[in-house]
């Protein structure tokens, strides 16, 4: 894994996407359950920053995703990291060699209920985008 | 979601233990398990429960290899699944139905969903705990729970509580 040196900070404004290859964690409302924002391995939630992606570009980082575990990408969850921040959690660069936007949540209690009540939170304020890769 | 709970039914055969170790009581507890499931399946009483047992298996078999979610998540354990089912098992007939799911951490989760700020989960976890959260408007609702076999009334509360809404 490479990672770049000194990546920028998350503003509050940027929006975070966390793909979908789930099914079961979409609700028939189009809202996600919080079971997709459950960090695990504790303490990290891998996420995406759409900074300076196109939308294309943003589907083909969730494509990875997918294609890694051979599921298909049912969408994402995007949220605002102010949203996050909201929870007393922090996002962190953590950029990698396949996903320069890559990100971690950070800052999650270790009790699982307390990880619950923030997940539900969280995903209260997500918007679930269904999706694919456009045609380039 | 459109249940209207306003109180759950005392029925629940799902923990039932005749008290004896012979044949008889070992027939009759069979009975007893037996009618109980035809409730289950019946489209009267705990029809419901009966899906979500249907979706118990299919989370079983989709998450029983690691990494299912692309981010690395732990495989749901037979433990877990043992005892996600006799949590399943425990619900009064009455009980509207859950959704079933999973969690990165490999527990089972059930969900009483009316909206996105109306919503109850339960993670079963492989050693029997019960951690719940509930979002209630703006009242937040969360803790653990042990499980010896009955529904701990405060989750009862709060599924009736999301449900009714």
């Amino acid at each position: 894994m490479t990672e770049r040196s000194e990546p920028d900070r998350v503003t509050d404004e940027e929006r975070l996407a966390r793909f979908i290859v789930r099914g079961r964690w979409i609700r028939s409302d189009q809202t996600v359950r919080p079971d997709a924002f459950i960090p695990h391995p504790h303490p990290d939630l891998s996420v995406t920053r759409h900074k300076n992606l196109s939308e294309q570009e943003l589907w083909r980082v969730g494509e990875g995703v997918a294609d890694a575990v051979a599921k298909a990408l049912h969408g994402r969850a995007d949220v605002r990291a102010s949203a996050v921040r909201r929870y007393r959690l922090e996002v962190e660069p953590k950029p990698v060699r396949d996903n320069p936007n890559h990100a971690c949540i950070v800052g999650w209690p270790v009790e699982k209920p307390a990880q619950k009540i923030i997940a539900q939170q969280i995903v209260a304020e997500c918007k679930f985008v269904r999706g694919s890769v456009p045609a380039a | 979601m459109t249940h209207t709970l306003t109180a759950f039914t005392p029925l629940s055969f799902g923990n039932v233990t005749t008290g004896g170790s012979s044949g008889a009581a070992q027939y009759i507890g069979k009975q007893l398990r037996e009618g109980w499931r035809r409730l289950r399946a019946s489209n009267s009483l705990g029809a419901g429960i009966g899906a979500a047992v249907e979706e118990l298996h299919d989370v079983a078999e989709e998450c029983r290899s690691g990494n299912w979610d692309g981010y690395g998540a732990a495989p749901v354990s037979w433990g877990t699944l043992e005892q996600a089912s006799r949590f399943l098992d425990a619900f009064p007939l009455s009980t509207p139905a859950p959704s079933v799911g999973a969690e990165p951490d490999g527990h089972v989760t059930f969900e009483w969903y009316h909206s996105p700020r109306r919503t109850l989960s339960v993670s079963v976890s492989p050693e029997g705990e019960l951690h719940y959260a509930a979002l209630l408007g703006l009242r937040k609702v969360f803790g653990s729970e042990p499980f010896f076999g009955e529904v701990p009334q405060s989750i009862l509360d709060l599924i009736c509580r999301v449900v009714s809404a």
